[in-house]
């Protein structure tokens, strides 16, 4: 492109904006900025104007009852998500606290003693843990914040009962998938995108076909999150 | 801006504290009525709350991002009821003058205020054919060829004069209106 032309999208540019191009021309300009430096460059020079444009308006008071209108949406919001994330987000410590998981807690702490007296793997980007008796070994891999569990010594479930993974952030669990092992007792779980971020450590349960919003069974693998 | 995205009702009642004066006089200066401008800026807050802010520093302050999500659902409210006029074309139109300004809460509310006005001056410097097809895309929402038709100018005219507006306000800016 040469000058005459790069002199002509200098309108574009302003056009662009200030929003006042046709979607196929903003759509044609944004894919030449991703690589034309010196047209981005402008676009980037020319924002703050707009900014300006924003706050060129002088301040009008809102009404009171708009002020209402918009709280009383935001506090009703909240108090209906607060349920649903008590329940989906309960404390892991609570969880902990019942007798039978704090057992378990303790049989995963001493398999994983042993998983690192005997050294076994986790130098290649992935994390892996060793669970109960019979022997269930997990792997994390990880890639960014998403990451696929792979399982072995799952035993099979029946159609009523599904394994179901979890994500510990803090003291506090959040569901993410459900998966059900292949004959041979191995499976694997993708943990989708986002759930590993500022996670501690992926858990797997057994729950009830469709998943639950909470555990309601011990966990039987617990792999760290780095 | 973290704990509105946490959907912190508190936090983000500081949050329309601070944004939602110059966000509802945003809002009417694109819609041009009261009863818009609040469906406008509840629409606005309520999708900002709802998607749990999904702010990105790197674009911007929090702010210019509030009134960019304004100043689309206002320009979706105009698409939306086909019989809108036109915004008024002027800088100083009544309904801005004749509008109750806002307490000045806080220095930096003062501060803001003090620096609008400056932005609103440098604005009045333009020739009017070039603020008026600023205004006429900005706070109309139309296409530089609909702004062609209607001031009966060639479409080459019309986005010089864009270009030519926007230069000199951001000329302006980088002065710092000295």
């Amino acid at each position: 492109m040469d000058e005459r032309q790069h002199e002509q999208l200098r309108d574009d540019i302003s056009a662009w904006i200030i929003g006042a191009l046709e979607p196929a021309e903003a759509a044609a300009l944004e894919e030449h900025m991703r690589t034309c430096d010196s047209c981005a460059r402008q676009a980037r020079w020319l924002q703050p104007a707009t900014g300006a444009l924003l706050e060129s308006v002088d301040p009008i008071e809102p009404p009171p009852a708009l002020r209402e209108r918009v709280m009383s949406e935001v506090r009703a919001d909240a108090a209906r998500r607060q349920p649903a994330e008590s329940r989906s987000r309960r404390s892991f410590w609570d969880f902990l606290a019942r007798p039978a998981t704090a057992m378990a807690a303790v049989a995963i702490l001493v398999a994983g003693v042993g998983f690192l007296v005997f050294g076994d793997g986790g130098d290649d980007g992935t994390k892996s843990f060793t669970g109960e008796a019979p022997l269930i070994s997990a792997t994390l891999e990880r890639e960014g914040d998403t990451g696929t569990l792979e399982l072995t010594g799952l035993r099979e479930l029946g159609g009523d009962r599904v394994y179901q993974a979890w994500v510990q952030h803090d003291d506090m669990v959040e569901d993410s998938s459900l998966f059900v092992p292949r004959s041979d007792g191995t499976a694997t779980a993708a943990i989708p995108r986002d759930d590993l971020h500022g996670g501690d450590a992926v858990l797997v349960t057994i729950e009830p076909h469709g998943g639950s919003t909470q555990p309601t069974t011990d966990p039987l693998v617990s792999v760290d999150i780095d | 801006m973290p704990l509105v995205g946490k959907r912190d009702p508190d936090a983000f009642e500081v949050f329309y504290d601070r944004h939602a004066g110059v966000a509802y006089s945003l809002a009417y200066r694109i819609v041009g009525s009261r009863p818009a401008a609040e469906e406008v800026v509840q629409e606005a807050f309520l999708s900002i709350w709802r998607s749990g802010a999904r702010f990105d520093p790197a674009k911007g302050s929090v702010r210019a991002w509030t009134l960019g999500i304004v100043r689309n659902r206002g320009i979706d409210a105009l698409r939306r009821d086909s019989s809108s006029k036109a915004p008024k074309l002027s800088w100083d139109d009544d309904a801005i003058l004749e509008a109750s300004p806002a307490p000045e809460r806080t220095e930096e509310e003062a501060l803001r205020r003090s620096e609008a006005a400056e932005v609103r001056g440098a604005l009045r410097e333009l020739p009017e054919e070039q603020a008026k097809v600023i205004q006429l895309a900005f706070f109309g929402g139309f296409s530089h060829s609909e702004i062609a038709d209607m001031v009966g100018e060639p479409l080459g005219t019309v986005k010089g004069r864009m270009r030519l507006g926007m230069e000199k306000i951001r000329a302006r800016l980088a002065e710092g209106f000295a």
